[in-house]
């Protein structure tokens, strides 16, 4: 797993056991320490706040509901992790094939102006999602292309090419 | 090396993913072309920024008060029902059902949505069903690639039972393609091609799911 | 002499070819058991995980987990440790074994614990013989899983969540929510208050809930005895119905039949759409709604008066003053609606 999440201090454990025994208070201590970097993420991958608010919370929701099923093979954090990019991929899988029809859905953004100057986080939120979720996840996040592959559902040849694909575009964004 | 190559090159280069002579090759190249240089020396420096962005985002307000009421609610019901008197209370609701449903309630306001009738949706639907159907293929040779890569760890019979199901479902996806043609603009069959692409997807990826535990 | 010698040769060439185990009498085959208890809290989690064989889990009222059972030569041996509210009870078998694994376990657990059980060929039973007495609390969750094995679970519980890949799925008992998931098998469910009941080719039969939801591509689905709310969908399964009170009722299918009945809620919706296959509804004669049916090449026939002819058959009319919202879309297929 990317190393970026610090060693689990040694009551998050037990937060988390007390937690699975339905314990709220114990839930929302974990939510405070984790909130910060769950909606991190998912601001980055969704590029768009209130999405990705939503998806904060769908991902805290389902962390509760699925907590009986958390095996502490690997840390709270990075099954969190797992649980929000899962959200975000469901939620873009389903939106990207529904969007052109619903007229009230606008398509997520593509294009952009080429004379405008972008910083990076503005280039990372213009990026197209899937393209934006490996930069994410790869650059930003620090996985390996064999875990963003298994995490979004794709083959790792294709985690590379919208990485390539993602880097080239930013380029363009940042510096035409 | 050309500068074409180089360029081509430089994201696996700089992720370390280059190997034999190619990471001295491009180094080379590299020591001796402004412009390549230039661009990976972008590259890398754009990499810095983005692995400097702050990860640690707090939300514009607390979530904390929806996310509990929305387990709240789901709990109000539990508490509720963690007394075993379920059985009792199902045929009750059953019987007050029943009852409230021969009073006839008069004056309730018709249903908000217009109905959409079959023949309704947008011609663009014949568009989307191109699309939707491009991007299945596409993920479902992608994931049959990875799929492919993985070591065989379910049991023979489990896999033949898997095999037999996707099958399943290519008839049924067929038989809504054979069903949307004579009738190119029926939503509701769109939502089922749909849905039966993303349960042949997740049938798919099921002995990957089985054995990292997430199915 | 030489003869001797001879026969003696003959002999050892004979033992040689031979396989030794003819020659000596076979050995039992070494067959391991396990017995042993543990204190615990009563309202922890109980995790049980094996691969071959069967899992049975009972309740009892004492705060202790019992683990019995036989275990075949290559099971290597039973973790069975308590840490913090959690019991974990693993199977571990020989590395690279894959004959002579099973594990036959019956595991006797506090009444109001939640369980996880997770196995690969091994069935999994849980019995929960008896109600447990009114106001007292019950299993928060219940959670079972297995590749290729049954799923049977009898439970009181709020959440239960039931997956099988090949083998059948059965939840009987009482629960606030129950999730069940099999590929191949067929579900069976009665008395979840609100049931999600997936399967691509299995059938799925549930009884007496509030609400379910109900999902498969080719298998049929029979849902009776439902409180108010329902929605089924497959492609070439047939949808059969029965409700108390039909609040939001939809039924969709590509080529399966779709039959329903019931009394209609007030400002009740129900919506039925195939292709090619036929609906048949039918409500009791003090029904209050409006009727929408469009067909484009099927008969259409009711049992309250109306008819509709020639091609494109749409049909809309009222009944009692229209309160609810009846909606049936065919392509081909017939509609019948008729007098309960």
């Amino acid at each position: 797993m990317a190393a970026i999440m610090t060693e689990p201090a040694v009551d998050e454990n037990a937060l988390v056991t007390t937690a699975q025994s339905g314990c709220l208070s114990s839930f929302e201590t974990l939510y405070r320490m984790h909130s910060g970097r769950v909606h991190g993420l998912c601001l980055r991958l969704t590029g768009n706040a209130a999405v990705a608010e939503d998806a904060t919370q769908e991902t805290f929701i389902r962390a509760w509901q699925n907590l009986g099923a958390f095996r502490r093979d690997s840390s709270y954090g990075s099954w969190l992790f797992r649980i929000a990019v899962n959200a975000v991929a469901t939620r873009y899988r389903t939106e990207l094939r529904r969007a052109a029809w619903e007229a009230n859905t606008p398509a997520p953004p593509v294009q952009f102006d080429p004379t405008l100057r972008l910083d990076l986080q503005e280039a990372i939120s213009a990026l197209p999602a899937g393209a934006r979720a490996v930069f994410v996840l790869h650059d930003v996040e620090g996985y390996r292309h064999d875990e963003i592959a298994g995490q979004l559902g794709v083959a790792v040849g294709t985690s590379k090419a919208q990485l390539h694909h993602a880097r080239r575009l930013l380029r363009e964004m940042i510096q035409p | 090396m050309k500068c074409e190559t180089v360029q081509s090159l430089l994201d696996h280069y700089v992720d370390g993913l280059l190997i034999g002579e190619e990471p001295a090759l491009v180094a080379r190249h590299l020591a001796s072309c402004p412009d390549c240089a230039r661009l990976a020396n972008g590259l890398r420096e754009m990499l810095k920024k983005a692995k400097a962005l702050p990860r640690h985002i707090e939300p514009r307000r607390d979530l904390w008060p929806d996310i509990r009421g929305q387990i709240e609610n789901e709990s109000k019901r539990w508490h509720g029902f963690r007394y075993a008197r379920t059985a009792v209370l199902a045929i009750a609701a059953a019987v007050l059902a029943i009852l409230a449903g021969s009073l006839l309630m008069r004056g309730l306001p018709r249903p908000a949505e217009t109905p959409l009738t079959v023949n309704e949706a947008p011609v663009r639907l014949q568009q989307e069903v191109l699309a939707v159907e491009a991007e299945y293929q596409q993920a479902r040779r992608e994931l049959v690639a990875t799929m492919d890569q993985l070591p065989n760890r379910l049991a023979p019979e489990t896999r033949t039972v898997i095999d037999q199901n996707l099958a399943i479902i290519d008839g049924a996806i067929q038989e809504i393609r054979t069903s949307l043609e004579k009738d190119p603009e029926n939503v509701f069959l769109f939502d089922m091609l749909v849905a039966e692409q993303d349960r042949s997807l997740q049938l798919l990826g099921l002995e990957e799911a089985i054995t990292s535990n997430t199915w | 002499m030489k003869r001797k010698v001879l026969w003696g040769i003959l002999l050892l060439a004979v033992l040689a070819v031979v396989p030794v185990h003819t020659a000596i009498p076979a050995a039992a085959a070494a067959e391991k058991s396990v017995d042993e208890t543990r204190a615990v809290k009563p309202d922890g989690v109980v995790q049980i995980s094996n691969v071959a064989g069967s899992v049975r889990v009972v309740s009892w009222e004492k705060p202790e987990v019992h683990v019995s059972g036989e275990l075949e030569v290559n099971v290597e041996r039973v973790d069975f440790e308590v840490r913090d509210g959690r019991t974990s009870i693993r199977v571990v078998v020989r590395e690279h074994a894959h004959k002579n694994t099973s594990a036959y376990l019956t595991v006797s657990a506090p009444a109001v614990s939640s369980l996880e059980v997770d196995a690969v060929s091994a069935s999994v039973n849980v019995e929960d013989a008896s109600p447990p007495e009114l106001e007292r609390p019950i299993r928060q969750s219940v959670y079972a899983r297995s590749v290729s094995g049954e799923v049977e679970v009898n439970t009181w519980a709020s959440t239960v969540e039931l997956k099988s890949v090949s083998g059948g799925v059965s939840f009987s008992g009482a629960a606030e929510t129950l999730d069940a998931e099999s590929t191949s098998g067929d579900i069976q469910c009665a008395g979840a208050h609100s049931a999600d009941v997936r399967t691509i080719s299995g059938d799925i039969e549930v009884a007496n809930a509030d609400s379910v939801r109900a999902k498969s591509t080719s298998g049929d689905l029979t849902a009776s005895n439902i409180g108010r709310d329902a929605e089924a969908s497959s492609i070439s399964g047939d949808v059969e119905m029965t409700l108390a009170s039909m609040n939001k009722v939809s039924a969709r299918t590509v080529s399966g039949d779709v039959t329903m009945e019931g009394a209609l809620a007030p400002a009740g919706r129900v919506t039925a759409g195939t292709q090619s296959g036929g609906v048949t509804v039918s409500f009791p004669l003090d029904v209050s709604a409006e009727f929408e049916i469009n067909t484009i090449s099927g008969q259409v026939r009711t049992g309250f008066g109306f008819k509709s002819e020639g091609i494109n058959r749409s049909l809309n009319f009222a009944l009692g003053t229209g309160d609810g919202y009846v909606r049936i879309s065919t392509t081909s297929g017939d509609v019948s609606i008729n007098k309960l």
